[in-house]
């Protein structure tokens, strides 16, 4: 079903309720909700990403299926159709690339490897055949059928950078750039990367992120974590809002026989650990089980739709780790917020200025 | 970045496609731009490709010939064998032909730059001859790759191309060819050396300074010239609107008129060019070439441009007597020739016909048609001349490789190629006498490569 995003939102009910079973779960699959927490990450990742600050390294981290990944491909998508319309005259630039980092078994971070799949991203050619120049002494010259080097890889993704007019490198999956690998060699390269081309790197990953991110001053001046929390099922608000994306999500069900999702939101919230991306997965799988029911719903299906209790305790083990990891350490948790911010609040309102 | 916090306008409900276009439509190369276009000291194709090229870290080569030529090919309709590649000489890439045309249009798809007419002489292609209108050597003004300072600004201009000029119209100085002078243990060896024009080839020098030639400078008729094809030069983007052979045949009859008031015999006698030419000119039975033209306008102390656009004005040169002297007519008689053949096959070393026959100023060709039989003896006497060097230099070769392994063998050192690198100072590379001569060798040791 190669249809695209403005195709498929105007399918009507009638040609949903049509499709194949293959195609309804392709459709299904393929929705996305708003929600509040994806609207707030949303507008901070935009305040960071503005040119116009000294933030070079930007981490979204959260918790597995909460949504981050979603995120920075609608944002991405939304920049590309904003970059179209507006620079139409520069064919040559190509502002954001986003990239997975790759985890082919090496031991270490294989920056070679990384470097390519960037440049294959921008479209680069013949990267099979990059060499560096080397400058010694007032002569410049290359080393023969020396392609393809860790030097010549950086040399030329620079090169491309610099000429693309990149300005944002989303990096999925980050939490690979840290396994087996010294963080603090790894935020180097990736700060200088920043600092000698000029543009945001924007890395996803999950909890582990953090311990990268902050290793040591330098890297934390230049960077900034956005916490993509999920809905807690002790905060009424959360449970309000986590109530609405079932709601939604429940309009869209490709079946005649709609299951009451609505009903149980409190007890989809605990089955999904408050994360859209977990709840997804599970009324994917209550899908998959009333289609090749024949399209008949059993409430019995949410037994098996559901994650097991262990692999839940785990995911929840790696959360609550990771949320008690981030507390003060993400953008908005400053000196002047919470009980403070009231103070100055009302100092700047009155125009007070104490010397 | 502009303003975009209407970007993440998320919609209620969105649909994530799993093949969707992750990079706007861009184009194939990067978007460099060409440095000094409508100036005279617009940059040359060649400097343009050198400097695209290095920018995606690439050789010159691996991109005319992996990412254009087939591009080329398409358009040209061309048949050529799979390996075979174009030839890219100053010709193909800074002339008037259709090739250049070609090369210059694909290049304008590949990186949405289409100002790239203005890097060739392709803008005069219908008004001037295009007959040694561009040098084969390779030069450059001194003072201009040292105002940059490093390799990466430096270009080359396309000024520096043009075969009837032989002067910096900024600095007064002579061109200087490019050649390299560092000694040869300086010398980079094959496939080491990095295209870039503000860089020697040879020996990587940044700006030339291995070079030995010093500064001289250029007399005023020289400079003269140059200020003039330079003023042409920063014309090359609206050229089509201003010159025609119209225009140029216009132009050359108000010349004489002003210049010789109207008498062409005398104005083409004071210039040493045939008064058919200058007719031929004005009535449009032939292209004048750039020389000559600029010597008829130095003569007439008339602008190179303002005759081309049909209203000449005057330029005065300041000292238009000075101008250097024109190469002597090296044409012999047959009878000449005949002796000269004759006593070419007693010298020694031999040299090649085509040698011989550039010295006389006539075609290699001609002679054969011509002596047939003195040619045939000739061609063979430097053939074997040629293989008896070549037999001796793989003699020397043997006995090198010999002497290495010997070396190596009285070392205990294993018989790899990087053990015969190091002992011999030279990177054998493939097809090289020297690693010819070895194989054999190598075959009869138990070798570790």
């Amino acid at each position: 079903m190669n249809l695209s995003d403005a195709e498929l939102r105007a399918l009507s009910r009638t040609e949903v309720l049509a499709l194949s079973a293959e195609q309804k779960m392709q459709y299904f699959h393929a929705i996305q909700v708003r929600h509040k927490k994806l609207e707030i990450i949303g507008q901070d990742l935009i305040r960071l990403l503005s040119p116009y600050n000294e933030t070079n390294i930007i981490a979204i981290i959260g918790a597995t299926g909460v949504g981050k990944t979603t995120l920075s491909k609608h944002l991405l998508r939304s920049l590309i159709e904003k970059h179209c319309s507006l620079q139409a005259a520069d064919t040559s630039s190509v502002p954001f690339i986003f990239t997975a980092a790759p985890a082919n078994g090496d031991k270490s971070v294989s920056w070679a490897t990384f470097y390519e799949k960037v440049m294959r991203e921008a479209g680069e050619i013949l990267i099979e055949k990059k060499h560096a120049n080397i400058i010694e002494d007032g002569h410049i010259s290359i080393r023969p059928k020396r392609y393809r080097t860790l030097a010549a890889m950086r040399d030329a993704l620079e090169s491309m950078l610099k000429y693309r007019k990149v300005q944002v490198l989303v990096v999925d999956e980050a939490v690979h750039l840290l396994r087996f690998g010294n963080y603090a060699a790894v935020m180097d390269t990736l700060k200088s990367l920043a600092d000698s081309t000029g543009i945001k790197i924007l890395l996803i990953g999950s909890y582990d992120l953090f311990d990268l991110v902050t290793d040591y001053g330098q890297v934390a001046r230049r960077a900034e974590i956005l916490h993509f929390g999920r809905y807690a099922a002790d905060v009424p608000a959360d449970v309000q809002e986590f109530g609405k994306i079932v709601t939604k999500l429940e309009q869209y069900w490709p079946c005649e026989e709609i299951p009451a999702f609505s009903a149980i939101a409190k007890e989809l919230l605990e089955a999904s650990l408050g994360c859209a991306g977990l709840l997804k997965t599970l009324e994917l799988q209550a899908l998959l089980l009333q289609l090749k029911n024949e399209g008949k719903w059993d409430p019995k299906f949410m037994a098996k739709a559901a994650k097991s209790c262990k692999l839940l305790d785990r995911i929840r083990l790696e959360i609550t780790t990771g949320e008690e990891k981030l507390l003060g350490a993400t953008y908005g948790e400053t000196l002047f917020s919470g009980v403070v911010l009231g103070g100055i609040i009302k100092k700047m309102s009155q125009g007070v200025c104490h010397v | 970045m502009s303003e975009f916090s209407s970007v993440l306008d998320i919609p209620d409900v969105f649909f994530e496609v799993a093949n969707e276009n992750r990079r706007p439509a861009t184009t194939l190369l990067y978007s460099l731009e060409p440095k000094g276009i409508g100036t005279g000291q617009c940059e040359s194709m060649k400097s343009y490709i050198y400097r695209l090229a290095d920018s995606h870290r690439i050789s010159p080569a691996q991109l005319l010939n992996e990412i254009l030529w087939d591009r080329i090919k398409k358009r040209l309709h061309l048949k050529y064998p799979k390996n075979r590649r174009g030839i890219w000489n100053n010709s193909w890439l800074l002339s008037t032909g259709t090739r250049t045309d070609n090369l210059v249009e694909v290049l304008a798809n590949t990186t949405g730059i289409s100002a790239l007419t203005a890097c060739t002489m392709q803008p005069i292609k219908n008004i001037l001859n295009t007959r040694a209108l561009v040098s084969m050597a390779d030069r450059y003004c001194p003072e201009c790759i040292n105002q940059h300072g490093n390799a990466y600004d430096a270009y080359g201009r396309l000024l520096w191309s043009v075969g009837a000029i032989n002067a910096c119209p900024i600095h007064g100085i002579r061109l200087v060819q490019q050649t390299c002078g560092a000694e040869s243990g300086k010398r980079l060896k094959l496939f080491r050396g990095k295209w870039l024009p503000g860089a020697c080839m040879s020996c990587g020098s940044i700006a030339f300074q291995c070079s030995a030639q010093g500064r001289q400078n250029a007399t005023e008729v020289e400079i003269w010239n140059a200020t003039q094809v330079a003023d042409l030069i920063s014309y090359f983007p609206g050229t089509p609107q201003l010159f025609s052979r119209e225009s140029l045949a216009s132009g050359l009859s108000e010349l004489i008129a002003k210049y010789r008031k109207g008498k062409l015999c005398v104005a083409a006698r004071s210039t040493e060019i045939h008064k058919s030419a200058v007719w031929g000119w004005i009535y449009g039975h032939y292209l004048p070439s750039l020389d000559k033209l600029l010597d008829l306008c130095l003569a007439a102390q008339m602008s190179l441009v303002s005759v081309l656009t049909g209203a000449p004005v005057s330029c005065p040169c300041p000292n238009p007597d000075e101008k250097p002297p024109r190469p002597a007519n090296r044409k012999l008689p047959k009878s000449e020739r005949e002796a000269k053949l004759k006593k070419e096959i007693l010298t020694f070393p031999p040299r090649s016909l085509a040698s011989v026959a550039a010295e006389m100023g006539i075609s290699r060709k001609c002679l054969q048609i011509q002596f047939p039989d003195l040619a045939t003896k000739i061609t063979e006497r430097f053939r074997q001349f040629q293989r008896s060097q070549s037999a001796q230099k793989q003699q020397r070769a043997r006995a090198l490789a010999d002497k290495l392994v010997n070396e190596l063998r009285a070392k205990k050192r294993p018989l790899t190629l990087r053990n015969l690198r190091e002992a011999s100072g030279d990177l054998l590379l493939p097809h090289s006498r020297l690693r010819e001569a070895l194989k054999p060798l190598l075959c009869r040791e138990s070798l570790v490569i």
